[in-house]
């Protein structure tokens, strides 16, 4: 989701703290694991709003065609390296939405309100990610 | 490369890929997408890789920290936490005069807290109910007296609709990730919030008296919680006792009045409400009372 593994930590550690924090709002009425993974993402997504107005001036999100810094190799069952290193490689929105969807199981409608977008936007995203990793995986 | 298969081309059949994987394609457009797929190697193999993609997705293993966490976390909460089963243990150095202040400030506290809690549930009692979820002509607005309110068709439906726990939809496709990733469960949370759904929603064990089948959460919990300031009262300032003691006679009383009122109209879910509230409170109050710093 961040791109970056020592960001990744920090905002661990961000979600232990909020998750403390708001425990008294649990209300069980959803399993904790589901409650915490929740707030794990809104956490994420938070952090990246903060981090999007501090350098947007610098970084373009979703501005880019593809992924064009892959290695060329087939697409490799089981070769996770690879996957990892494609998914990173992702255009910001097409890589949140897959992670999202593909990695951590969540339903469009779920993703379309945590994002603040429509199931149209996450559904066109999510095939555009998939596309560009069959892609760049394929090279 | 086929261009035209099975009433498809390539190009249609790409178009359709995205509803074909969510499964919002019609049966129809489905089985022609498949049939142009099984004649077209190109296309055949573009399902093939999604799928495979997907699968790999799925079953990518969990980030490892690179370095122990903990710390950071506990640093950042650093909440000095009294143990609950223990709490002689809690030593205060500081002359009496310095502990009173928090100690009265607690008290009044929790006064506060009884006297609102009971002015609102005696108010509550006197104001007529409205219950909007319902349809307005199957709840007659009660009169501002002392008598048992009465619903006018307390059908199954209007019941339901006013008793049920607050009903949320679980997150369904976060928790595949999660299960399969072995989060915690929250087994003893859900067992808690099981049996206090159990007393929402079913407002004859939550009036009913005796222990049975485990319903009345509150009542072991105050039990317990009882126990522990019985405990703890030769510990506590008398003055602080005294307050605490008087709350809890308040509390006790809105707490049978809710039980008195429930017993004339076992139906009602905003009686529930109310005497969920008062127990609520009750055991809020029991478990400030455990955590009082003891006297000097």
């Amino acid at each position: 989701m961040v791109n970056d593994r020592t960001r990744a930590e920090e905002l661990t550690q961000d979600v232990f703290v909020r998750a403390w924090e708001k425990l008294e709002l649990f209300r069980g009425e959803a399993a904790f694991g589901t409650w915490l993974h929740r707030m794990a993402v809104n956490v994420v997504l938070n952090a990246q709003k903060s981090d999007g107005r501090q350098r947007s001036r610098f970084e373009d999100d979703d501005e880019g065609d593809g992924i064009d810094t892959l290695p060329a190799r087939p697409l490799a069952p089981g070769d996770r390296m690879d996957l990892e290193a494609a998914i990173a490689r992702l255009p910001k929105g097409a890589r949140r939405v897959f992670t999202l969807f593909d990695v951590e199981g969540y339903k469009h409608e779920e993703i379309a309100e945590m994002l603040g977008v429509t199931t149209g936007a996450t559904k066109a995203q999510l095939h555009r990610a998939r596309l560009l990793l069959r892609e760049a995986l394929n090279r | 490369m086929s261009t035209m298969n099975d009433h498809l081309t390539c190009a249609e059949f790409e178009a359709r890929l995205a509803e074909y994987w969510d499964g919002d394609l019609p049966a129809t457009s489905r089985l022609a997408c498949d049939m142009h797929a099984s004649n077209c190697a190109d296309c055949e193999r573009l399902l093939s890789d999604v799928a495979s993609l997907r699968d790999q997705a799925a079953a990518l293993p969990p980030f490892q920290p690179s370095r122990d966490l903990w710390a950071g976390i506990a640093e950042r909460i650093d909440a000095r936490v009294l143990p609950f089963e223990t709490p002689r243990a809690v030593a205060f150095a500081a002359p009496r005069r310095a502990w009173r202040h928090p100690s009265v400030a607690a008290a009044a506290l929790v006064l506060f807290t009884a006297g609102v809690t009971h002015m609102w549930t005696r108010r509550s009692f006197e104001r007529p109910l409205v219950v909007a979820a319902a349809s307005p002509t199957t709840v007659a607005p009660l009169a501002a007296t002392s008598e048992p309110r009465q619903i006018a068709d307390p059908s199954p439906d209007v019941v339901a609709t006013s008793i049920r726990a607050p009903a949320r939809a679980e997150p369904g496709a976060g928790t595949r990730a999660v299960r399969e990733r072995g989060a915690p469960s929250g087994g003893a949370t859900r067992a808690m919030a099981g049996a206090r759904a159990t007393l929402v929603s079913n407002p004859a064990r939550a009036v009913g008296a005796p222990d049975v089948g485990g319903e009345p959460v509150y009542d072991r919990e105050i039990v317990k919680l009882r126990a522990i300031v019985r405990e703890r009262r030769s510990q506590l300032d008398p003055a602080t006792v005294a307050v605490l003691e008087q709350s809890i006679a308040v509390i006790d009383s809105a707490i049978a009045q809710s039980r008195a009122a429930l017993a004339r109209d076992p139906a009602s879910g905003f009686l529930v409400t109310r005497l969920n509230h008062s127990l609520e409170k009750k055991v809020e109050l029991l478990r400030t009372a455990a955590l009082l710093p003891a006297r000097t």
